[in-house]
């Protein structure tokens, strides 16, 4: 078994019209075995960017831990909030910093900029960049999150519909990936508010 | 005797941990992994894996099985852009295949004489419930040399209702209400499940019934979605419908070509 | 799921239990001592379990044992139980990339004076970190005590019910691991401090 399926997790994020959309499961095992059941794999980092972080979880935290570190020192010099494109470049800065020893993370990065264009992009664990203009899956449950959101994913969605896509994309992943589960959390970021709503999937 | 290095008296403990402090920094300075120590030449593999992916979904009186036509090696090259994945073995049996093609055409000439002789001996066609059983222990009769395909059987059964059989290489048989297989699998498996099985909807959402139609749009946009990610399955879309009481249709339908 | 000890922690919001076994094994075969503390005082209100290879254990306890006592004299006040198992599994996962590093498997238990509320944790030798859990298990007996707090455990238990729960853990790996261990020294944190209960003895 790979280290990036050690932990297990799931992380999945789709664009809409002036809205995006990031849902990740709640299950950390060790291996085959569950030990908890509430652990979100998404992490708010300013008002309208979250970050999902799956793979290691050991190394998802450590990574988490500098990516607010650096996030903080750019909104301090430089006197703003920090873009969903800046913190991306951010972080795959940081991960390819650690090219020879990378940590097990892929990160993926989601929100609206300062326009309110949403903007999406995972990469792989040394930094490599993609940001479609559609959707992204990060995990164990990639695989399965892309066929099922290849088929849901609609130009111009609005919140409520991208939240629909979105949410029976990832339940569809978790009924299959044994290595995430327990529920799902999703947020929907659109330019006033964010919904988070904890769904429930299978729960095994 | 003379080169004999084991234990010994006079080494100085000092300068053997000098020295093995050096080997730390050595090997930590540069790891194995980062030089090409560790590539291994090939060795020779019975089997390889031709890409392309196969679905099949039953219904109350219908079966269809879809499959891509391209034929891949080492998921990169194309060898042929119309590669045939599903077999009509007879009015109402359909196999349809993925995994190695050399021991899939095996695997169908195996099948047709036993179908053959079937026909021979009871002057009647097999029905699809007793080929399923019959590929079930041909392919378990290779247990420790087996046939490297993915293989799904569908049509109509004796009771004339639909029917897709699913199993793993080495024969374990299930019976089920739709299945996928190949190199797509994971992407095409989810989505049936969730607008076929239902399974991420509440109890009480009115579910939409199993149509012939239905189950036929359902397989194209599940084709699309696995050929927009899956760079082995492309081309076309074979779709192979067994309706009870109707002759078997096969049609061909356009699929990325890229 | 390290080797063949065994480390219990339930927690609700009013107290958490911590349960470590005594014993130390040599060649994975050989009973060496009946009398083994692994445990870790960390603060007034908060302690830590430790599992795993045996001079990292000694070594890691004492170190994370000093630098916590270190940054009360400091700063005049104790570390929160979150802070603390969060310094330990920063400390777990620097190592990890570093040439020296612990192979432990920890519980931190304590009760966070500010929030009112008992704390659970947990830390493996790669780094992984639980925090703020209803029940954390270490060691290979974990596997079956999931399964009896997954069924068993409430939110507002009573003390006594706590420790039966725990009981019937410590029970369970008894009845179901190869290994003789030879008893379990068990401890309690609530609101009203810090209490070593009666060892379980087999």
């Amino acid at each position: 078994m790979s280290i990036m399926s050690y932990t297990g997790g799931t992380v999945v994020a789709m664009a809409g019209d002036e809205c995006v959309c990031i849902a990740s499961d709640l299950r950390i095992g060790e291996q085959m075995t569950t030990i908890a059941t509430d652990e979100k794999k998404v992490h708010k980092v300013s008002d309208k960017v979250y970050v999902g972080l799956a793979g290691f979880q050991s190394d998802a935290k450590t990574m988490l831990e500098k990516i607010l570190f650096r996030k903080n020192l750019y909104e301090l010099r430089e006197n703003r909030k920090v873009r969903p494109q800046i913190l991306s470049e951010m972080i795959s800065n940081l991960c390819y910093q650690h090219r020879f020893g990378s940590y097990f993370t892929e990160p993926l990065v989601a929100g609206l900029d300062d326009q309110n264009k949403p903007y999406i992009c995972c990469m792989d664990t040394i930094g490599c960049v993609s940001a479609p203009r559609d959707f992204v899956a990060i995990g164990t449950g990639q695989e399965y999150l892309l066929g099922v959101c290849e088929n849901f994913w609609q130009e111009n969605m609005k919140p409520e519909e991208l939240f629909e896509a979105t949410a029976q994309s990832i339940l569809s992943c978790l009924e299959r990936d044994a290595a995430s589960g327990w529920g799902a959390v999703v947020y929907t970021i659109t330019k006033d508010k964010v919904n988070v709503s904890t769904i429930k999937s299978r729960m095994d | 005797m003379s080169n004999f290095t084991g234990i010994t008296a006079t080494m100085n403990p000092l300068a053997e941990m000098a020295q093995f402090k050096q080997n730390m920094r050595e090997v930590a300075a540069s790891p194995e992994w980062r030089t090409s120590k560790l590539i291994e030449r090939q060795r020779w593999n019975p089997y390889s894996m031709e890409g392309g992916s196969t679905a099949a979904i039953s219904g109350d009186n219908f079966a269809i099985v879809a499959s891509d036509t391209r034929m891949t090696q080492n998921d990169i090259n194309i060898l042929t852009r119309d590669a045939e994945k599903i077999h009509v073995l007879n009015d109402s049996i359909i196999l349809s295949t993925s995994g190695f093609y050399g021991d899939v055409i095996q695997l169908r000439k195996v099948l047709q004489s036993r179908l053959h002789k079937y026909r021979f001996d009871y002057r009647a066609d097999m029905s699809a419930d007793l080929c399923a059983e019959l590929l079930s222990r041909n392919l378990y009769y290779r247990r420790f040399f087996p046939y490297y395909t993915g293989a799904m059987l569908a049509g109509i059964d004796e009771n004339g209702k639909g029917a897709v059989f699913s199993y793993d290489p080495i024969g374990c048989i299930e019976r089920l209400g739709y299945s996928a297989s190949g190199a797509a699998e994971p992407m095409i498996i989810p989505f049936l499940d969730c607008q076929i099985g239902h399974v991420t909807v509440a109890e009480d959402y009115e579910k939409p019934p199993l149509t012939i139609e239905r189950a036929i749009s359902l397989m194209k946009d599940a084709f699309r979605g696995a050929a927009e990610r899956e760079i082995s399955t492309g081309d076309k879309i074979h779709l192979v419908i067994a309706e009870a009481g109707k002759p078997i249709v096969q049609k061909f339908l356009p699929l990325r070509e890229d | 799921m390290a080797g063949m000890h065994f480390l219990v922690g339930i927690s609700t919001d009013d107290y958490v239990i911590l349960a470590a076994d005594k014993a130390t094994f040599a060649y994975g075969a050989i009973l060496a001592d009946s009398e083994n503390d692994k445990e870790y005082r960390l603060g007034k209100k908060l302690t830590m379990m430790c599992i795993g290879e045996e001079g990292d254990v000694a070594q890691f306890g004492d170190w994370t044992k000093r630098n916590l006592q270190l940054y009360s004299v400091r700063n005049g006040y104790e570390v929160s139980p979150a802070s603390a198992h969060h310094f330990v599994r920063r400390s777990i996962a620097h190592g990890l990339r570093s040439s020296d590093r612990y192979t432990v498997d920890v519980l931190i238990g304590g009760y966070d004076e500010k929030e009112e509320k008992a704390f659970l944790g947990s830390v493996d030798y790669l780094g992984n970190g639980l925090a703020k859990q209803p029940y954390l298990f270490r060691g290979f007996c974990g596997r079956f005590c999931y399964a009896i707090m997954d069924r068993e455990y409430k939110k507002n238990m009573s003390e006594a019910e706590g420790l039966i729960m725990m009981k019937k853990c410590i029970g369970e790996a008894k009845r179901r691991f190869v290994a003789n261990i030879p008893g379990y020294k068990v401890v309690i944190i609530d609101k009203n401090g810090y209490r070593k209960l009666d060892d379980v003895l087999f």
